[in-house]
């Protein structure tokens, strides 16, 4: 009784191309979870003392962006980086209003560079002026 | 009676041949039927980040926006001045069906944040509360 493989190997390169095919490889995605503040907010009119909003905003200039943290404007994002490190607060909200024109990438490394600073809460303030 | 006493041995073997054709059948077959999955998850270079996690619960929505600017869901193309109605009704739905909404954001690294911003404000304007933004860990 022979057994003949010879055909086998066929069937083992037809079963390695369709899976060759049929793969795709994809990187590993993460998430970034980012409350969006409502239209009704308003971050100068909240209730209590205890809860103030940290403004952040991030702003269009010629070859890049600029921030503006507490009245303090700077093109420098690790200078906004040391401010988010030494706050003491990092439990306040953070909203991180980004104008247009930015890219995208831009906006998110700062939003996740606060929360590599500690801030957990930080939220998308969309500029509601449309 | 004088038996030969050479017999013949006969090869008891499988034939493969049938074999090869239920295999080149199944291959056909799955070729057409099956989709390489390049709808949502699609070649969109997601923007790098520093921190992020798992996300949570799966989303009940997944909105791209492309390079140029373009909204999609599911590899549909919304218009712009559509967009508001999509999400409104898309809130309605998931209202019904009692479902958290929840918008997962997946978004070109060099999309421009206009259309992000006018993104997030429809959300807002629709009831989304949250969006889970997709990343690439660094």
């Amino acid at each position: 009784m022979n057994l003949s493989t010879a055909s086998m190997i066929d069937v083992v390169f037809l079963l390695l191309i369709f899976f060759l095919l049929t793969t795709s490889f994809r990187l590993p995605t993460q998430f970034l979870v980012t409350p969006i503040v409502a239209r009704s907010v308003s971050p100068n009119q909240f209730p209590t003392e205890e809860i103030t909003p940290v403004i952040l905003t991030m702003f269009a200039v010629k070859g890049g962006a600029g921030y503006e943290l507490g009245g303090v404007k700077t093109n420098d994002s690790e200078k906004i980086r040391r401010v988010l490190t030494k706050m003491e607060t990092k439990t306040a909200p953070i909203f991180v209003r980004v104008g247009d024109d930015i890219q995208f990438q831009s906006a998110m490394t700062l939003i996740s560079m606060c929360r590599s600073c500690g801030h957990e809460s930080v939220a998308w303030f969309p500029n509601h002026d449309r | 009676m004088k038996l030969s006493q050479r017999r013949i041995a006969e090869q008891v073997g499988i034939n493969m041949t049938p074999m090869i054709d239920i295999v080149f059948l199944l291959i056909i077959f799955f070729m057409t039927v099956s989709q390489l999955n390049q709808n949502v998850l699609s070649s969109t270079q997601l923007p790098v980040s520093e921190a992020g996690d798992d996300g949570g619960a799966p989303a009940s929505l997944v909105l791209n926006i492309d390079s140029q600017g373009q909204f999609l869901v599911n590899d549909k193309v919304i218009p712009r001045n559509e967009l508001d109605s999509f999400l409104q009704q898309a809130m309605e739905r998931l209202k019904m069906r009692n479902l958290t909404p929840r918008v997962k954001l997946r978004c070109a690294a060099n999309c421009s944040t206009t259309e992000v911003n006018f993104v997030f404000d429809r959300l807002s304007e629709s009831g989304f509360e949250t969006v889970i933004v997709a990343v690439r860990k660094q």
